[in-house]
């Protein structure tokens, strides 16, 4: 009885270790799918995060040389309006100015100094005006007595 | 605001009325086919198919339900408005000028041309007399033209009791439109031809449009001279809007007869004056060549002019229209 | 290049030398006529004379040879008596000292040459004096006016207005039919209107414009020309009547306050062989500034004729020659002459400049492989710079290259600098006093307008303005300020721009500011463009030479903006009234500029109190309009209320 009892518990413990046995396999496999698949994941995560790194490099790449592009046509228009003749004054600030100023700043600059230009123009054109119309008025009130006395000789 | 253009005629436009509501747009041309428009969006909503030569002229009644044309056809029609029909056929011996419904419709005229042994009339209808008799009614007035003159332009004046008349060699009358007798003249009202006589929506003022490259504001009882618009070209039409107290000025030389290199082509403008100051206020342009009839809307709010060029231009004033005022 | 057109006929120039020397026609140089003698009768004319040779030979210690008493029918004597004395000397000692004088109580005698007496008995009785004081008229009332305003005139139609510019607007001052006539001028400093019609000449002046004179030119006059000075005018008539043995008369010189006629001369016009048009260029007679002498060219003889105004002579009797002269011109300041040669082979072409009536040269140069040229005087007589083509050798074209020679006339030895401009030359303008010149050179469509600068003696490009859409340089009389514009023109070789104006500063003389484009005025066919004679106000017409409609005058301020825009139908133009040279000096004008600051918040404040009366003025005006518009709508509508109850 004994014997068979020992027999039986053997085949029992076999049994469970079998049963452990499987269950480890089991767990063991089991992590070995999880880790495939968190592998996968992480790997398709780091594709992910690389091709979004690039696209985002790209970007930038594509931003600055447009950037560039516009830049550079503003720099054109900056240059221009320095060659014109409201914008001949200011070419040296204007030189300056533009190694700071992305587009947008350069064409803000020059509408700026256009603005600033016709201002400038205009008060010119008024001191212009004014001068000479005092300046001759200013010579008829000399003129005047010399002409009364030649008028009454 | 662009202005709707409406193509719909092949040649030069003669005539064009809104209704007294303001949305729809008769207009008649050397085409011989009136049409009518919706203002708002500048649909055509319909024609008039009958006349058999240019139309001078039209007028739709003051409820809308009758249209009044004149054509060189040497007749006269009286329309189902809305259905386009031909209601009445007035036979004439010589091309019709000029027509127009009184106030409330119950009597209309229109004058006939000086031609071939014709003299130049101005008959005037009742209304009830044509219902019954149709075309056959005769007039119940016949005005001849004074001396060897011709009717070119005429309206009813306040109460429907006169008849403004303008003719060819520059004088206006004011005519009974009972008896036929002449109220009153002014014989020195224009040098040339008068071309268009607008009245006034409150019935106190006319405007004239003259050959003679004027236009003026008249009293409509006495026909003195209130106000003169000067232009260096014909005039061949001019309204009044009490809305802002402007007037309008259409006209223009033919191409033609523009010697210079300097005037461009579609230099033919719409000229807005400040009818109290006289100054000129603006310039419309987009012609290709004279304007031969102008109108405000009745709401103020707009104009429309008709082209030498075949083109009726529908505008609506932008704000700056409203908000203008020459500072006093 | 002028061309000018002389006929001298051999026999003319007979005559001209037989003018030299002024003597009486008649020969009757020792005869007086002397009036206010007492009536008598039968034997008691011969007693009289008796008494008189008496009186006559005691008196004045004259030879009395014989006394003519003319007597009528019944012998009874006329108030008048010849008398032929001893000698021409004393003749004239006898009509110098009898006059006035007191035979009795109640006669007094009076002598006078034969030629006189001629004269005043075939002056017709309804001679109207119109000449008469015209010394003492009044010529220069426009210049007084407190504004420093100007005058223009302005034809309308057949009307002629004079207006007074008053910045902002214009005021009328006066306007008449009676000048009605096609042709009308300013005298060269605005004294005179001048205005012509047919055969006559009417010259207008005063504060409004009353006749001051009238002349008569047979055949219908042509054209007209002021001296520079205003003593004299030139009248040509292209239909003057031609006898054989009568003087000729196309062209007349009339002294201005005497209305003598001081000299004709015989003138063809050349009509171009192209479309028939006449090639002249007037004035004919040339003026020197001084009004001092007038010439023109003997193209036959290659000689310039030099007239001295005063006496109407041949200068020193002799013609200035000048082997193959084409064109000349007199300094604006001095009595200097330029002369232009052209090439010749193997001669070359030549500048010269002559100083008058000395006629010694100045100055003479010569220039190889050369086309046409024309002579450009600057206003104060400094510099003369000539514009000569360049060609090719043994072409008869040039490439259009151009130079341009300068010479400045008040330096030692009159030095020459030059520039040149490879593209063809369109126009040339010194600046009005200045050192600086402007021309427009190009194609048509590429026309760029290059000014230079006489920098101590060297001359520099200033700056190069491409693409001007321009025909016409006009300078400011003040100098600084030129407008580039692009006019109509009748002329068909120049083409015509749509009435575009250019404002171009060329900075402050000495400055080196840049040359700057100020700003751009347009006027939609415009044909003249005229600066005022302070060069505050540019003026542009569209005129009905060209336009049908829409003429009129606009008036920008010195600096192209826009001050007055008028529409005037069948306009015919306008120009501004002329000023005589200022009457103060050099120091003076400085002086002024130098304390201009004190006048500047006088007149900033004038012109705030001008500017605030217009603006009330008109606004109550259109009050007034408004008002009286109201009144008669609001009654107009009761009435009618009245008539519908009714």
């Amino acid at each position: 009885d004994e014997h068979r009892e020992i027999l039986n518990r053997k085949s029992i413990i076999e049994k469970r270790m079998k049963a452990l046995e499987d269950v480890e396999a089991e767990q063991q496999q089991q992590e070995a799918r999880k880790r495939k698949i968190k592998q996968a994941e992480e790997e398709k995560a780091e594709a992910e995060r690389i091709s979004r790194e690039a696209e985002e490099r790209e970007r930038i790449r594509q931003a600055r040389e447009q950037a560039k592009v516009l830049k550079q046509s503003a720099l054109a228009e900056l240059d221009t309006f320095i060659k014109s003749d409201v914008g001949a004054k200011y070419r040296v600030e204007a030189t300056k100015e533009a190694q700071k100023l992305d587009a947008e700043g350069i064409r803000k600059y020059i509408t700026d100094c256009v603005a600033r230009a016709r201002a400038d123009l205009d008060s010119k054109l008024d001191s212009l005006e004014k001068q000479f119309d005092y300046e001759e008025r200013a010579k008829h009130e000399h003129e005047l007595p010399l002409l009364k006395a030649l008028k009454k000789a | 605001m662009k202005p709707i253009i409406l193509h719909g005629h092949d040649r030069a436009l003669t005539t064009i009325k809104f209704n007294l509501e303001g949305d729809l747009l008769f207009s008649s041309s050397k085409d011989k086919t009136p049409c009518v428009w919706f203002t708002h969006n500048g649909e055509r909503l319909g024609t008039y198919i009958g006349h058999g030569g240019t139309v001078w002229c039209l007028d739709p009644s003051y409820d809308s339900k009758q249209l009044l044309t004149g054509s060189a056809d040497n007749s006269a029609k009286i329309w189902d408005l809305e259905r386009g029909v031909a209601l009445h056929t007035f036979e004439t011996q010589s091309a019709v000028r000029t027509s127009a419904w009184s106030f409330g419709a119950q009597r209309f005229f229109f004058s006939t041309d000086k031609a071939r042994g014709q003299i130049s009339e101005l008959r005037i209808f009742d209304s009830s007399a044509v219902r019954q008799e149709g075309a056959s009614a005769r007039p119940s007035l016949v005005i001849a033209a004074p001396g060897e003159s011709k009717f070119t332009s005429a309206v009813w004046g306040p109460l429907d009791n006169t008849i403004i008349a303008g003719c060819d060699n520059g004088a206006i009358y004011s005519l009974d439109s009972t008896t036929g007798r002449i109220l009153g003249e002014n014989l020195s009202a224009h040098t040339g031809l008068i071309s268009d006589l607008q009245a006034s929506s409150d019935l106190t003022m006319f405007i004239s449009a003259s050959k003679d490259q004027s236009s003026k504001l008249f009293d409509i009882d006495s026909l003195s001279v209130i106000k003169t618009y000067p232009t260096d070209r014909p005039v061949n039409s001019a309204a009044i809007s009490l809305h802002k107290n402007r007037v309008v000025l259409g006209g223009g030389q033919e191409a033609m007869s523009v010697t210079t290199t300097a005037s461009k082509a579609g230099k033919f403008e719409a000229r807005f004056f400040d009818m109290i100051l006289e100054e000129e206020l603006g310039r419309v342009k987009g012609h290709f060549g004279p304007i031969n009839t102008i109108a405000f809307h009745p709401d103020g709010h707009g104009f429309a002019s008709g082209g030498e060029d075949g083109y009726v231009r529908l505008h609506q004033f932008d704000q700056s229209y409203f908000d203008f005022n020459i500072p006093h | 290049l002028h061309h000018r057109s002389f006929r001298c006929e051999e026999d003319f120039a007979m005559s001209q030398e037989a003018r030299e020397k002024p003597v009486l026609a008649t020969g009757f140089q020792s005869f007086v006529g002397v009036t206010g003698l007492p009536e008598v009768g039968g034997e008691r004319v011969g007693k009289l004379k008796g008494v008189l040779a008496k009186i006559f030979a005691a008196n004045w210690q004259i030879t009395i040879v014989t006394i003519t008493v003319p007597v009528d029918a019944a012998g009874n004597a006329f108030k008048f008596c010849i008398v032929e004395c001893g000698s021409k000397e004393d003749a004239e000692i006898m009509i110098s000292k009898c006059q006035e004088f007191p035979l009795d109580k109640s006669h007094k005698l009076s002598a006078s040459s034969l030629d006189d007496l001629q004269k005043i008995i075939t002056t017709p009785e309804d001679f109207s004096p119109v000449q008469e004081n015209f010394h003492a008229r009044e010529t220069m009332s426009w210049l007084l006016s407190d504004a420093c305003e100007d005058q223009y005139l302005s034809k309308s139609g057949r009307k002629l207005s004079v207006y007074w510019n008053k910045k902002k607007t214009h005021l009328r001052a006066k306007e008449s039919e009676s000048w009605t006539g096609s042709q009308y001028k300013w005298s060269t400093r605005g004294s005179y209107l001048i205005t012509w019609l047919g055969e006559d000449i009417s010259v207008w002046g005063g504060a409004k414009f009353d006749l001051f004179a009238k002349f008569h030119h047979p055949g219908g006059i042509g054209l007209i020309d002021v001296s520079p000075c205003e003593r004299y005018l030139v009248t040509w008539s292209p239909k003057a009547p031609k006898g054989q043995d009568q003087e000729p008369q196309d062209i007349i010189v009339w002294e201005i306050l005497t209305g003598e006629r001081k000299r004709s001369f015989p003138f063809e016009l050349r009509l171009s062989e192209a479309n028939g048009q006449p090639v002249q260029a007037w004035p004919v007679l040339n003026w020197s500034f001084d009004d001092t002498y007038y010439a023109f060219i003997d193209r036959e003889e290659s000689c310039i004729r030099i007239y001295v105004a005063e006496s109407s002579a041949l200068l020193d009797r002799k013609p200035l020659k000048v082997d193959g002269i084409e064109d000349f011109a007199w300094s604006p300041t001095d009595n200097y002459l330029a002369a232009w040669t052209p090439e010749q082979d193997p001669a070359p072409a030549r500048v010269t400049i002559f100083s008058i009536p000395k006629r010694l040269t100045l100055s003479v140069k010569n220039f190889f492989n050369t086309g046409a040229a024309s002579l450009h005087w600057q206003s104060s007589g400094d510099y003369l710079c000539a514009q000569i083509e360049r060609r090719a050798k043994n072409k008869k074209s040039g490439d259009g290259a151009v130079s341009f020679e300068v010479f400045s006339l008040r330096e030692k030895l009159v030095p020459c600098d030059h520039f040149e401009s490879k593209v063809p030359v369109s126009a040339f303008a010194w600046e009005p006093a200045g050192t600086r010149m402007a021309i427009l050179a190009g194609e048509t469509n590429s026309l760029s307008a290059v000014f230079y600068e006489l920098k101590s003696h060297k001359i520099v490009e200033l700056r190069s303005l491409p693409k001007v859409s321009a025909n016409t340089i006009a300078w400011s009389p003040r100098g600084r300020i030129c407008v580039l514009a692009g006019v109509n023109s009748l002329n068909p070789n120049i083409p015509s721009v749509n009435g575009a104006f250019l404002f171009v500063d060329v900075g402050d003389v000495g400055s080196t500011e840049a040359v700057t484009s100020l700003s751009q005025a347009t006027h939609e066919g415009a044909s003249l463009v005229q600066w005022d004679p302070t060069g505050r106000y540019l003026a542009t017409c569209a005129t009905t030479q060209h336009l049908k409609e829409d003429t009129g005058l606009r008036i920008w301020t010195s600096v192209g903006r826009i001050l007055q825009n008028h529409k005037i139908s069948m306009f015919g133009g306008m120009h501004w009234r002329p000023r005589p040279p200022t009457l103060l000096t050099a120091e003076d004008i400085k002086a002024v500029k130098a304390t201009l600051s004190s006048s500047i918040k006088r007149f900033a404040a004038e012109d705030q109190a001008d500017d605030v009366s217009v603006e009330t003025e008109e606004l109550e005006r259109r009050r007034r309009l408004f008002e009286q518009f109201e009144e008669f709508r609001s009654k107009k509508l009761q009435q009618f209320e009245l008539q519908a109850e009714q």
